[in-house]
Order: structure tokens, then C-alpha cells, then sequence
């Protein structure tokens, strides 16, 4: 009898994980749902031992998060995790203890699935938010200086507004006109992103000096503000890779094979995280989001960003490749 | 331990690790003692090595990248103790190279501590009372967190050995966090020492609970001195004027709580500025009016919304008999025009044609 209750306990239980993927993400007062896809995405990792002797090494590998737009579930993960922890910001990620002899190379095999939904705001929010919230997320840091005088300037001359929505839209506006990209192998921080020219201010770097310029600006207006960190995805299916023997010498043309991306979110009273992605499409998308995106974390309230947003990091084995492939459909 | 990177670290699109060859590691042992004014002495003792445990104390390169990096390793310190260093109050850090230390940390993750002789050390005086980690609990007792800043900045990165003492200060209670994580390998009468083989192990955050007779918290200091100068009211937007007398310039808070809700904002004032700062939706008979620069509050005010309430700004809607009289003027010009012009037709003598 008590067997049969535990069969039946377990049935249920399997029964109720069946149906959690087929739970869309939920919505939002004032939000529009525009797609729904749940996507199977398959991440393999090229890590190898370049020292003499055999290392027993901890490997941390960032994992798509759940948010009001994304659920997402650890199909598997070769070798199995050791732990899942979380870290500062809230982040979950898994840590995976592997073995390597000297010069030895291992994969490290993951695989999820995740549901996205792209919205779009409908309405836009007036109000500004709690005093405690406004605190938290309004803070300088190392890659965040709301100290620099020449942003303070620049973003109440270009920026300032009576609305917390008018005056991130006036932003992104005004950013993503200046955008100068170009591939960066180190993180400049907002305070070397922002380049003088004749008439006017330049944008120069990647997605991530693009988020931080925008982070700086709309925290020195007093608009929480924060980034999310995941892949930017080209279609419905398709693969992704990074060699990184290659990658520096590529430059610019590493975005053609790597959907790596990093893009600011702003925090707008009675929606909550809005996100401001203005690369994707070069417009100022406050709250258009496509389903495209999938997110591995959020960097809010760390000093110097988050080490996670990397592929996967081990400490003593260097990761050698990296790839991802992805196949969409609906949920 | 922390993996020093040949190359800084890419954070760019995933593509992090591109550049990132390991060049030597770090080998990392503090020592905090919590004194009876709230202060706490920090001393950080590094200790560079290779992969396979090959010391690399003393060789001209790695010292040269080590002295460089005294800032960097100055602000682990203060984010040891605070998420905002630049309001942290410290002594100067004084950087030294000490032969007779003693550095031990896991070489290899294999479970055994190797000792090293000899390191680079970096030392202040911290004031709690300025830090942001800091819960004042009842008079002079508090509860003060110390985080791993190394864990927080890379993940993979972490605090082998910490020792924390207390010398007139009295410790009350300790914990650490995440539970999964170690405890202390040693407790003293005035002493606890965590000894740490890899990150997993490792405390992110170290909890105490003190008790220092000297201790009184100030929190982050104010960087403005900010005053209200207006605030009106139309009917659904409060509009507030806040202004910087002060010769410094910095950022205040304006926090406007009413019938139902809260709002805030953040503004920079430069020295002698003022800023008009809008809360829309704001509803009832009264609200409260707040000013925070730091943790400081500046001024608190009680606003009568009916009292201050201005009349709203829209554009003044013609009076409708108004219009009718216009109208009506218009109508009757119109007329005696028409009248006019056709007696002048009639009067005029008729032209024939070649009578010009």
C-alpha cells in the first residue's frame, strides 16, 4: 500500500514536471506577449590541462535563469554537477568537478531548454520607483562611474526628463546614434568607452562598453538600472562557436559565428526589469524585446561585473573551444 | 587563490576567455582584527606561485605586476567591507615586502596546504562605521559582514586563509554563508581562523556579531548638503525643486511619500544648483517630503497638497458665448460690407466700351 502510494506520488510528481515546459513565461500588467518559443539549446566546452601534472579542477558554468520572460531547465550535463549555487545578484549556475591528466583536453556537454517570450510595452509607466530600489541600483562601481563628470554632463543635457520611461527612451535614443562598434577583448568601463570627436561623442566598443555607457547614464539620472548578459540568437535554429586561439585575431568578424551578448535593463515602476536592448535591430527598443534573447544572468550589484557572463570558467584548465546549437519551436 | 590572467579578462560577448591564459597564481591570506573603536586592522599577505607550485616570490617580472597592481588589490580590500569603497574611511595602505611571512594555500586542489616564505603585504585600518556592510543592532553591539571580494569579482577566485581576532572588540556571535560552506578549521578565546582548500569551501560572506564600546555608526556620508527650495502641486504631479547651497557638488535622494505609495529619485546637484525633480500620480491630502544625500537624512517636510495645489498648466478653453458674439460681430461686418459694395456697383456710371 505504501509502495503504491509512492508509485503514485512519483506519477504525479512526473506527471506535473511534464507539464512545466508547456508553462509559457508569464506576463506582465501593460506588457504585450509578441512570440512564445521554447528552445532546445545544446552547449559544448573544449577545456584542456596545459601544466605538467594531473588537475582536479572546479568548473563553473552559467545557466539560463528563469525570469518573467524565460523558464529554463537543465536537460543534462556531462559530467553532472557537483552543486548548483547562486551568486551575489542571484544568479544560479552549476559548478562541475572534472579530472585532467597533463596536456589532457575534456568536453563538457550541457543541455537545456528554455521558453522565451518577446514583448513589447504597451503603456508607459510614470512613476518613479521606491526609495530603497533607487539606492540599490543607482550605485557607481568600477565599470558603472556615475562619478565622471563628462557623463553626468552629457546625460542631463541629452536625458533629463520628469518620467522615468521618457527619460530611458531619450537615452537609448542618444546612444544608439553614437554607437562606433567595434570588437574589445577587455572590458574598457563607461569611463573609456565614451570618445571625444569634432562635433560630438562617439560610443567605441562592443555590446558591453554599449550596456555600460547606457548603465552609467541612466543610473547618473536616477533610473535603476542594470545589465543581463546571455546569447542573442540570429533565427529559430541555428549553431554558434568560438575558437579561442582564433578569436583576437578575428575581431570584428567573431559576431558572424558568436551570438555572445550583453545588453541594460531599467527597472520602471509597476512593470519591473525593462529591457533596452538597442543593438539588436541599432533602435531604441525600451521594452521591445525579442525572443531571441536568452538570458544567463544579471549584473547588479558587483563591483567589476560578473565573471559568469563568460561561457563556462574553470580555474586551473583553459577553455580551448566553445559552441552552442539551438533549435526553436513552439512551446 | 587567484589566477592572475596574462591577459585581463574579456568580458565581451562571451568571448572572455579568448585571451585568457593563466600567467601565475596568487596565493591569498588575510588577517582582520576587529579593535574596541569599530575599526578593524586588515593586513593582506600574497604570495605569487606557478601552476605546478613553483614560487615565484622575489622574480623581478611578477614583483614588477604585483607593484602595479597595488591599487586593484587596495580596493579588494575595501570591498572586503563595503559595495561602495569611495565612501569607505581608511587609513592610507602601506605595501611592503616581508621575507618572514609565511603564505599556505592548496597548490593544486589535492587537499594538502603547501607553505610558502615570504610575501607582498598590504595593510589599513578600516572604519566600520562608515561601512555599508554594517547592521547597527543596539547601542555599541553591530553585526558586520566581511565578504570574499575575490569570489564576488571571479568566480573560480577565493580567500585561502583568514584569520579574524578581536582585541576590544567582543565577539558575540559568528556564521558564514552560503551553509555549505566550511567553518572555521580553528576557534580561539579570541580568535577564529578559516582555512579554505578551494572556492566551494570557501565562505562567500563571514558574519559577525561584535560588541565595541568605541563603536557609533554613521553610515555613508552625505555628499551635498541639499535643501527643498519649492514644491508645488497640480492636482496629480508634485513638483519639487531641490537646491545645492554648498560649495561641494554630489548626489542627493528626493523621497516623496503619500497616500498609497512612494516615489524617489536620485539627482546630481553641482555646487549652487538647483533641479526641479517631477512625481506624477501622486495622490491624497498630504505627503511627506524627504532629502537624503548618503545615508544622512537632509530635511523632512510635510506638504499640504490641497494647500500648495497650483492650477494645472493646460491651455485656457475659450468661453463659448464668447464665440457666439465673435460670430455674431463677424456675421454682421460681413453683411454691411456686402450691402456696401453693391450700392457702390450701383452708383458707379456705367462703362461702354471705347469711353474709356
Amino acid at each position: 500500500m505504501r509502495a503504491l502510494r509512492a508509485l503514485s506520488a512519483f506519477a504525479l510528481l512526473l506527471s506535473a514536471l511534464a507539464l512545466l515546459p508547456a508553462l509559457a513565461p508569464s506576463e506582465r500588467a501593460g506588457v504585450a506577449v509578441t512570440a512564445n518559443v521554447t528552445y532546445t539549446l545544446v552547449g559544448r566546452f573544449l577545456l584542456a590541462n596545459p601544466s605538467n601534472s594531473t588537475v582536479r579542477d572546479f568548473v563553473y558554468v552559467p545557466l539560463p535563469q528563469n525570469t518573467t520572460f524565460q523558464r529554463s531547465y537543465v536537460v543534462s550535463m556531462d559530467p553532472p554537477p557537483l552543486r548548483y549555487a547562486v551568486d551575489e545578484d542571484g544568479n544560479v549556475y552549476a559548478i562541475v568537478q572534472v579530472e585532467a591528466g597533463p596536456g589532457a583536453k575534456l568536453w563538457v556537454r550541457v543541455e537545456y531548454r528554455v521558453s522565451v517570450a518577446g514583448y513589447r510595452l504597451e503603456s508607459a509607466p510614470r512613476a518613479w520607483p521606491p526609495l530603497g530600489i533607487v539606492r540599490k541600483y543607482t550605485r557607481s562601481s568600477g565599470y558603472w562611474n556615475v562619478y565622471n563628470g563628462t557623463l553626468i554632463d552629457l546625460a542631463y543635457r541629452v536625458a533629463y526628463a520628469d518620467a522615468p520611461y521618457d527619460a530611458a527612451r531619450k537615452l537609448a535614443e542618444w546612444v544608439v546614434n553614437r554607437v562606433k562598434y567595434r570588437v574589445q577583448f577587455s572590458r574598457l568601463g563607461s569611463d573609456h568607452a565614451v570618445a571625444r570627436s569634432l562635433l560630438d561623442y562617439a560610443i567605441v566598443g562592443d555590446c558591453v562598453e554599449v550596456a555600460d555607457v547606457y548603465v552609467t547614464m541612466a543610473r547618473i539620472l536616477g533610473i535603476p538600472a542594470r545589465t543581463a548578459y546571455g546569447l542573442l540568437l540570429t533565427g529559430r535554429e541555428g549553431r554558434m562557436w568560438l575558437n579561442m586561439s582564433t578569436a583576437a585575431e578575428e575581431g570584428d568578424r567573431l559576431i558572424e559565428h558568436w551570438g555572445g551578448h550583453i545588453w541594460p535593463q531599467v527597472y520602471l515602476a509597476g512593470v519591473g526589469w525593462v529591457d533596452v536592448d538597442m543593438l539588436d535591430g541599432m533602435q531604441a527598443n525600451v521594452g521591445a524585446y525579442s525572443e531571441r534573447h536568452i538570458v544567463f544572468g544579471f549584473e547588479e550589484m558587483k563591483y567589476f561585473g560578473s565573471a559568469l557572463s563568460s561561457v563556462c570558467v574553470p580555474s586551473y584548465l583553459t577553455v580551448q573551444y566553445a559552441e552552442y546549437e539551438y533549435r526553436g519551436g513552439s512551446p | 587563490m587567484r589566477r592572475v590572467a596574462a591577459l585581463a579578462l574579456c568580458l565581451a560577448a562571451f568571448a572572455a576567455l579568448a585571451a585568457a591564459q593563466p600567467n601565475y597564481w596568487v596565493a591569498l591570506n588575510y588577517r582582520v582584527t576587529f579593535l574596541g573603536d569599530g575599526s578593524a586592522l586588515v593586513e593582506a599577505l600574497f604570495h605569487p606561485f606557478t601552476t605546478d607550485g613553483r614560487s615565484l616570490f622575489g622574480d623581478p617580472e611578477v614583483e614588477r605586476d604585483m607593484n602595479s597592481s597595488v591599487a586593484g588589490f587596495a580596493n579588494y580590500t575595501l570591498l572586503m567591507f563595503s559595495d561602495n569603497p569611495r565612501l569607505l574611511k581608511h587609513t592610507p595602505f602601506l605595501y611592503e615586502k616581508r621575507l618572514h611571512e609565511t603564505v599556505v594555500c592548496d597548490v593544486a586542489n589535492t587537499g594538502r596546504l603547501s607553505e610558502f616564505k615570504g610575501a607582498y603585504v598590504l595593510g589599513a585600518r578600516v572604519y566600520l562605521n562608515t561601512s555599508s556592510y554594517v547592521k547597527p543592532l543596539n547601542g555599541s553591539t553591530f553585526e558586520v559582514k566581511v565578504r570574499d571580494s575575490f569570489t564576488s569579482v571571479d568566480v573560480r577566485s577565493w580567500i585561502d586563509v583568514i584569520e579574524f581576532r578581536f582585541e576590544g572588540a567582543k565577539l558575540v556571535g559568528y556564521r558564514w554563508e552560503p551553509p555549505f560552506a566550511r567553518g572555521p578549521a580553528e576557534v580561539g578565546s579570541n580568535y577564529l581562523l578559516w582555512v579554505n582548500f578551494n572556492e566551494p569551501q570557501a565562505p562567500d560572506f563571514y558574519v559577525f556579531t561584535l560588541e565595541a564600546p568605541g563603536f557609533a555608526y554613521v553610515g555613508e556620508p552625505p555628499e551635498v548638503n541639499a535643501t527643498i527650495s519649492s514644491a508645488e502641486y497640480d492636482g496629480s504631479q508634485l513638483r519639487v525643486v531641490v537646491a545645492n547651497p554648498g560649495p561641494a557638488g554630489g548626489y542627493a535622494y528626493v523621497r516623496v511619500i503619500y497616500e498609497g505609495g512612494e516615489q524617489a529619485r536620485k539627482v546630481y546637484l553641482k555646487p549652487g544648483e538647483s533641479r526641479e525633480v517631477v512625481f506624477p500620480g501622486v495622490q491624497g491630502a498630504s505627503a511627506v517630503l524627504e532629502v537624503y544625500s548618503g545615508d544622512s537624512l537632509l530635511e523632512k517636510r510635510s506638504v499640504n497638497l490641497a494647500a500648495t495645489q497650483r492650477e494645472p498648466r493646460l491651455p485656457v478653453p475659450l468661453y463659448p458665448p464668447l464665440i457666439a458674439l465673435s460670430l455674431a460681430a463677424v456675421a454682421v461686418a460681413a453683411c454691411y460690407l456686402l450691402r456696401r459694395g453693391r450700392r457702390a456697383v450701383e452708383a458707379a456710371p456705367r462703362q461702354e466700351p471705347g469711353t474709356v
